[in-house]
């Protein structure tokens, strides 16, 4: 990712390290003698806060210098495919709440069928036989391991 | 410590069965790992973590560190044949290994690193052996003022040694640290940041943790941008070296062994840093550095030696002081801890089988690593060809029923897939998960040692600074963060003056 999206992180970084602090003080910090279970915490949200702050102030620098040399750094950033990211996540955690409602082998199923297209294979034939084969394979093993696996409405 | 009684029944143990059979599965995913590139040894290990419930403490251990050591080796394979990486520590291998298979010298560049892989790891077994009691016998002696400045500067050298910023690095390192408090505090029983979630009751896991941070976050990396595999088209021909390739390999690979063992053994270390180091010493020292580059085999078989004694090495402060010095060793710790262990400096007296047997499964592994990668190499040339869309789902696959199994709670799967989508979007912004998951497994023993540390001295920093060794490891790590600072600046200010 270009440079010049540092300062995103680098505010979310500030915004967790005061949410740290204020829930750190609400757990009770104790003393040095007698330390609370927020005093770890607190001392890490310190932390976090110093360091992003020196971050933050290196980029505000850095724009300045680039403003001051009257170069044009702006450029573009990375290629980069949040689509097929977030189609993936958004699928793995719907994924995970319906998969012992409805079963491992019919959830899982769908799930390796939609990963099979989103990474690009074509061939649906494939596709289907890939993904039985998959959930056999798996099953037997983690069922030979001892793992449970939830059978869901199907009873499967 | 009578080191003989102890080294046969380490042998006697490796060589049981089950145990045998489980290093050859370690080794054989390791060299698999190795060769395809896209999954490294850290998220193998982590999504292969559940399935050693149901196995011996010391099966699980032996398996997990043969897919450590097996992927140094298969890294090469990968590198010379296809000019990319199969892990982060045959990076420099492409440089000379690559333009010798260009040249049709695919099987002595092969065979160069699979031997000198082989001299290396070996080497450094017998020295791990002999290290690691005394090492440890010292380390119980340590309090928690030592412990805690040890850790300190352990993860103060891994941020130190990470490939991008320092400062990215130490704000992973707090991430991780903080991801550590969560659930009940072990000391007044108290729960934090749980938010009346049970599964945050008990903390963030490791395995969810590294499997999202390691697994997921490769496969949404891998999604994005898929790694392009051209197998350059030549014969391999014959692996053995000739007499000429022996005698230029001799010494890089004696120097890999001695400068990679205890690259291996400073935090932050591992294979990757040793083969760097090695690849520069090689190109000082040669009589033909204007070679390096355009297909010397010192270039290969220095750093594929040297990335194989830094993974031995790396055993040493896990053994002696129970620290890991890097990623993977942190994600073996979950190993040791899911079976109810904790690796340091007692795991030698109270179960020497976990350490004489993994100490001799090496020898055994390292032997089988050879023949794998010698007389099989057809095989991994093949399944360098499969396509990572086929593998993609497999992977997440192994995840989701991995990560179900420990718990059999799906908000674990969550987890995972959260961690992952984080990790995924800080890897985009230049932050590494390595600091990250090193501080996450310090942190509860951290916190301990600190927490111990001022109850000792009723509250008074200066117990940190009158014992020796941690007075000497805070001071190291103080001088490791100010010259970082100092390096900046110099470097900010030459900026500036230049307009």
């Amino acid at each position: 990712m270009d440079k010049k999206y540092d300062i995103i992180p680098t505010f979310c970084w500030i915004a967790l390290s005061i949410f740290v602090m204020v829930e750190s003080y609400r757990l009770e910090l104790g003393n040095f003698r007698n330390s609370g279970p927020g005093l770890m915490p607190f001392l890490i949200g310190i932390g976090i806060f110093l360091f992003s702050t020196i971050s933050f102030i290196r980029i505000f620098a850095s724009k300045i210098r680039a403003k001051n040399s009257k170069k044009n750094e702006i450029a573009s950033p990375d290629q980069v495919n949040f689509g097929k990211v977030g189609l993936v996540v958004g699928l793995l955690i719907i994924y995970a709440l319906f998969m012992e409602k409805i079963g491992f082998l019919v959830s899982t199923f769908l799930v390796i069928v939609f990963l099979f297209r989103i990474a690009g294979v074509q061939k649906w034939r494939f596709i289907i036989a890939g993904s039985v084969l998959t959930i056999i394979a798996t099953y037997v093993l983690f069922t030979f391991l001892g793992i449970r696996l939830p059978k869901g409405i199907f009873r499967v | 410590m009578d080191w003989l009684p102890s080294i046969i029944s380490g042998f006697q143990i490796a060589f049981q069965p089950g145990n045998f059979l489980y290093c050859f599965i370690g080794v054989f995913i390791g060299t698999l790992i190795g060769v395809l590139p896209g999954i490294g040894p850290g998220g193998t290990i982590a999504i292969l973590l559940p399935i050693t419930f149901g196995i011996s403490p010391v099966s699980a251990i032996i398996m997990l560190s043969g897919i450590y050591y097996g992927a140094m080796y298969g890294g090469s394979t990968t590198a010379i044949l296809v000019n990319i990486p199969g892990e982060s520590s045959s990076v420099v291998t492409c440089l000379d290994g690559y333009q010798m298979a260009k040249k049709g010298r695919a099987g002595p560049a092969l065979g160069i690193s699979a031997f000198g892989s082989f001299i290396g790891a070996t080497f450094c077994v017998i020295i791990l052996m002999f290290l690691v009691y005394p090492l440890a016998q010292a380390a119980l002696r340590f309090g928690p003022p030592e412990y805690f400045s040890l850790m300190c500067l352990g993860l103060t050298l891994v941020t130190y040694l990470a490939t991008g910023s320092f400062i990215k690095a130490v704000l992973m390192a707090l991430f991780g640290l903080l991801l550590s408090t969560v659930g009940i505090d072990i000391i007044s029983g108290i729960p934090r940041f749980y938010y009346g979630s049970a599964t945050l009751l008990d903390g963030i896991g490791i395995v969810p943790l590294s499997m999202g941070f390691f697994g997921i976050n490769e496969v949404l990396t891998n999604i994005e941008a898929p790694v392009e595999r051209l197998i350059f088209k030549t014969k391999i021909g014959s692996l053995l070296p000739n007499l000429e390739d022996w005698k230029r390999s001799t010494w890089p690979i004696i120097r890999g062994t001695l400068l990679g063992f205890p690259l291996g053994v400073l935090p932050g270390g591992g294979g990757t840093i040793a083969s760097f180091v090695s690849y520069s010493l090689e190109k000082r020292v040669s009589k033909h550095p204007e070679e390096f580059g355009k297909g010397a085999i010192e270039g290969v078989a220095g750093p594929e030696t040297a990335n194989n004694a830094g993974a031995v090495g790396a055993y040493v402060p896990l053994f002696a002081l129970g620290i890991p010095p890097n990623v993977v060793l942190a994600i073996l710790v979950g190993a040791f801890m899911m079976h109810g262990l904790t690796p340091g400096p007692r795991i030698i007296i109270d179960h020497p089988e976990i350490f004489w047997g993994t100490v001799a499964s090496m020898y055994l592994g390292n032997i089988m690593l050879l023949a794998l990668n010698l007389p099989l190499i057809g095989i991994w040339v093949k399944i360098l060809k499969v396509p990572y869309r086929v593998l993609m789902p497999l992977i997440i696959l192994c995840c989701i029923v991995g990560v179900y199994s420990v718990n059999y709670n799906i908000w674990d799967i969550v987890i995972m897939v959260i961690c992952g989508f984080i990790g995924y979007i800080l890897t985009k912004f230049g932050y590494e998960g390595a600091p990250l998951m090193l501080a996450y497994v310090l942190g509860p023993m951290m916190e301990q040692a600190f927490r111990q540390s001022l109850i000792i001295s009723k509250g008074s920093f200066s117990i940190f600074l009158v014992r020796p060794i941690s007075v000497a490891c805070l001071i190291l790590g103080a001088f490791l963060i100010i010259s970082s600072g100092l390096s900046y600046y110099r470097k900010a200010k030459s900026i500036v003056q230049e307009g």
